[in-house]
């Protein structure tokens, strides 16, 4: 065991601590502190990556020549107008364009992406190249017909719509119940990761 | 208070210390416990296995911040260190968080000081800001990032000669916290890039869709997955030291989840017998 002389990893394990004070004991001084340190750390970080932004993309090219970045200054300073009632109205213009440009980067990549090649994916996956795949694609298949058919509000809910819909229900259910399990799983990395710091990088033990 | 109804009011204190000593007892000794490779694990290890070091370059976009911990951390050191082992170069840029270029320096650092050049192994571009719509300038023009974070001009890094558009790379990997959507939207299927990502357990449910549909390559979640990926590699590394740890975490927690549910049962069918 070679305890850590670096000041940082104390600090950092004792941050740790701190914020396990709260589950682990009650709401406390020293959790707040540490709390705090972590808020205010973030939102500083945050404030000079976005100014460092604003410098190299934005005020460095345009003092090497680079005119057309007025276009995105000028609209960026627009935003700012809210603050002023007589003026208030322009800050809409660039709301509208950063509104206009995201609905058009997305709107037809996100229909090719997410919507037409994830149903042709789905409808192509049965029959498969072995039972073993054949198999999966039929459940998979099912599954999702079974999921579309629990959102159908609209038809009457005769005894198939009823049971493909209960049967939905049910691969819902699997569904969250295998998201909730990786939820812990990752949560249970991040311990993990608390662990190595102590044991590892400050005593020295592994 | 009988044992039942006890065991469906524990303190949840008491669950966090018993946890605790779990996880912590196979750090210090390792148990060795086998693991499977995943296909989508050895998917991306196939595709980097197949990628020629005299001309083939890789994009790494690394989008997750220090709160994702090490679940989000593990992957990418696994691949890298892949890279490094078959000579191939290798580009690090970030979209999602400005904490990546944070993160890739970390990766970074160990590089650095077992010899490798910075600019001719490897670079790293920084955070651009825009989220999807900087993925798709970059993707259209690479050479959009004027700097990379140590100051020099991006044309003018030796890894970078020959790069104009995303094409250029023979394999693009996005590590994040999140989903691949944004990717998937404005670079692969657009401008067919192979791609394949790095995410935290949590997410790969959701990424599962984009590999059966051929989108995703591979993917690789968390610990377990860099786990798998150092055992191909033959490298073991931090994933593989910590599988036992999470292992041991998944056993106490399905067994608090079977006797929590056993005294619900048992008192649900006291509570029937009593009120009839």
């Amino acid at each position: 065991m070679q305890i850590s002389t670096n000041i940082w990893q104390w600090i950092s394990v004792a941050c740790v601590f701190g914020m396990w004070s709260l589950p682990l004991y009650k709401d406390n001084p020293f959790y707040r502190v540490c709390q705090n340190v972590f808020v205010g750390s973030c939102a500083g970080h945050a404030i000079g990556i976005a100014v460092g932004n604003i410098v190299n993309y934005g005020f460095q090219p345009l003092g090497q020549g680079k005119l057309d970045l007025l276009i995105p200054i000028i609209l960026g300073l627009m935003l700012y107008t809210r603050f002023f009632p007589g003026i208030a109205w322009l800050s809409r213009w660039p709301v509208a364009f950063l509104v206009g440009v995201g609905v058009g980067q997305t709107i037809y990549t996100s229909l090719r992406s997410q919507i037409i090649n994830q149903s042709i994916a789905a409808m192509t996956k049965f029959p498969g190249q072995d039972l073993a795949s054949s198999l999966n694609g039929l459940i998979s298949l099912i599954g999702l017909l079974a999921i579309l058919t629990y959102f159908l509000f609209t038809v009457p809910q005769s005894r198939f719509v009823k049971g493909m819909s209960q049967l939905g229900r049910w691969m819902m259910m699997v569904t969250f119940g295998v998201g909730f399990g990786n939820v812990v799983s990752g949560r249970l990395s991040v311990l993990l990761g608390e662990l190595l710091k102590i044991f590892g990088d400050w005593l020295g033990m592994i | 208070m009988d044992l039942m109804t006890r065991l469906q009011n524990v303190d949840s204190r008491v669950i966090y210390v018993i946890l605790l000593i779990a996880l912590s007892l196979p750090l210090l000794f390792p148990m060795g416990i086998p693991m499977q490779v995943d296909p989508m694990v050895r998917a991306v290890y196939d595709i980097i296995e197949g990628l020629d070091p005299e001309t083939d370059k890789v994009l790494l976009s690394i989008d997750y911040s220090p709160g994702a911990g090490l679940d989000a951390e593990v992957s990418p050191v696994a691949v890298v260190e892949h890279l490094t082992q078959r000579g191939i170069k290798w580009v690090a840029i970030s979209f999602g968080t400005p904490d990546g270029p944070m993160m890739t320096n970390r990766i970074i650092d160990s590089l650095e000081q077992r010899g490798y050049e910075y600019g001719k192994d490897f670079a790293n571009l920084g955070y651009m800001a825009g989220e999807e719509n900087a993925i798709r300038l970059f993707a259209l023009d690479c050479l959009s990032v004027p700097t990379d974070v140590r100051g020099n001009r991006t044309a003018d890094l030796p890894v970078m000669q020959g790069i104009k558009n995303v094409k250029d790379f023979a394999f693009v990997m996005q590590f994040s916290s999140s989903g691949p959507e944004m990717w998937i939207r404005q670079v692969v299927d657009p401008m067919g890039v192979p791609f394949a990502t790095g995410t935290v357990t949590v997410s790969v449910p959701a990424i599962i869709p984009y590999y059966h549909s051929g989108q995703v390559k591979g993917i690789m979640g968390g610990v377990s997955s860099a786990a798998q990926y150092e055992l191909l590699c033959n490298n073991p590394g931090r994933g593989a030291s910590l599988m036992d740890a999470q292992s041991m975490g998944h056993l106490i927690i399905i067994l608090f989840i079977v006797l929590g549910n056993i005294g619900y049962f048992m008192t649900k069918d006291k509570k029937q017998s009593a009120g009839s």
